[in-house]
């Protein structure tokens, strides 16, 4: 048998996985999502930016961490940044800002993207609110590309009582 | 007065809807999004066109233990709708794609509602640094076949409650 209630407010960690074809390309073009494998390239020579909407957030979840996944190929020099980014609509706009950047990743061998981001100040997701990740990223030389998997956020959520 | 607590843990039964919209063209052009009513065509004449739809609100820990196919075809002929849970992980130089597991393929040429249940073999626990997708390769006649795919419906056992 099981209790039905709306009595017990329960809190939990949990870590939202976020495709990053999910994405879309932003601002400056360069990824490309034209695989099999859910995955968005980006080509040599590209200094794209992609924006990935953050699904599954619920107003008063308090996002503590963010960490991206990915790989990149060629041994020259590329430039991933990331951001976490929120935006809230006024008046005529729609205003976004930096929550946090990532550090940069600018290792140039091949190497596996796992770039894991702790807040400094966690983020409680307000009213009107939503959050993406802003990905720029700058690929140079022969041979060099940058893929991106997924991103994952852990999250503080309230689960239970009815609002 | 609500009691508040992170020492109750709940397990549950999910059904995720994933709207095919939610995807993108894979390796293989064909199908597309040019209808008003947010699902995926595939018009006449595909050859083996892929679509790739990544599996939104999946949890680490989650399980997902069953998918089922939502969508239609027209025409009364040959068309073939090939589909797989499919899962890919970062590695150096790459990122590596495994099929998790080949769903039912429908190959029934009349015109039907696609409805295409299959539970997975071996029950699939979202593992860290990895993440979920559907692929879908379909393969429509010259004449008339159409495909239109709607949605991934998803069921997945989550577990609320108790700080990780």
């Amino acid at each position: 048998m099981s209790l039905t209630t709306n009595r017990i407010k329960t809190t939990a960690l949990t870590r939202i996985i976020v495709p990053a074809s999910l994405g879309h390309v932003g601002a400056t073009g360069g990824g490309l999502m034209a695989n099999d494998n859910g995955t968005v390239t980006f080509a040599q020579g590209g200094a794209g930016v992609w924006i990935l909407p953050i699904k599954d957030l619920t107003v008063g979840d308090t996002i503590m961490r963010f960490t991206i996944r990915g790989a990149t190929a060629g041994a020259a020099a590329k430039t991933l940044a990331f951001s976490l980014m929120k935006s809230v609509s006024a008046s005529g706009t729609i205003t976004a800002s930096s929550v946090q950047a990532a550090t940069s990743d600018t290792t140039a061998t091949a190497h596996a993207i796992d770039l894991e981001t702790y807040l400094t100040t966690p983020s409680k997701v307000a009213v009107k609110e939503e959050y993406f990740v802003k990905c720029t990223m700058t690929t140079n030389g022969a041979g060099v590309t940058a893929t991106l998997s997924s991103v994952e956020i852990l999250v503080k959520k309230t689960y239970g009582q009815e609002t | 007065m609500a009691l508040t607590t992170n020492r109750i843990r709940t397990t549950i039964r999910s059904k995720l809807v994933v709207p095919a919209a939610l995807g993108h063209v894979g390796a293989t052009a064909g199908g597309g999004m040019a209808t008003n009513d947010g699902t995926v065509l595939f018009p006449n004449a595909c050859a083996a066109a892929t679509w790739v739809i990544p599996i939104a609100g999946l949890n680490v820990g989650d399980t997902i233990t069953c998918l089922r196919l939502r969508g239609a075809t027209a025409g009364a002929t040959a068309k073939t709708i090939a589909w797989g849970l499919w899962k890919s992980v970062s590695a150096s130089g790459t990122i590596t794609a495994t099929l998790v597991q080949a769903m039912t393929t429908d190959t029934t040429a009349t015109a039907h509602a696609i409805d295409i249940e299959t539970y997975l073999t071996t029950q699939e626990k979202a593992t860290v640094k990895y993440q979920y997708f559907v692929l879908l390769t379909i393969t429509t006649d010259g004449v008339a076949a159409t495909v239109d795919i709607s949605s991934v419906e998803v069921d997945v056992k989550k577990t609320f409650g108790q700080e990780s």
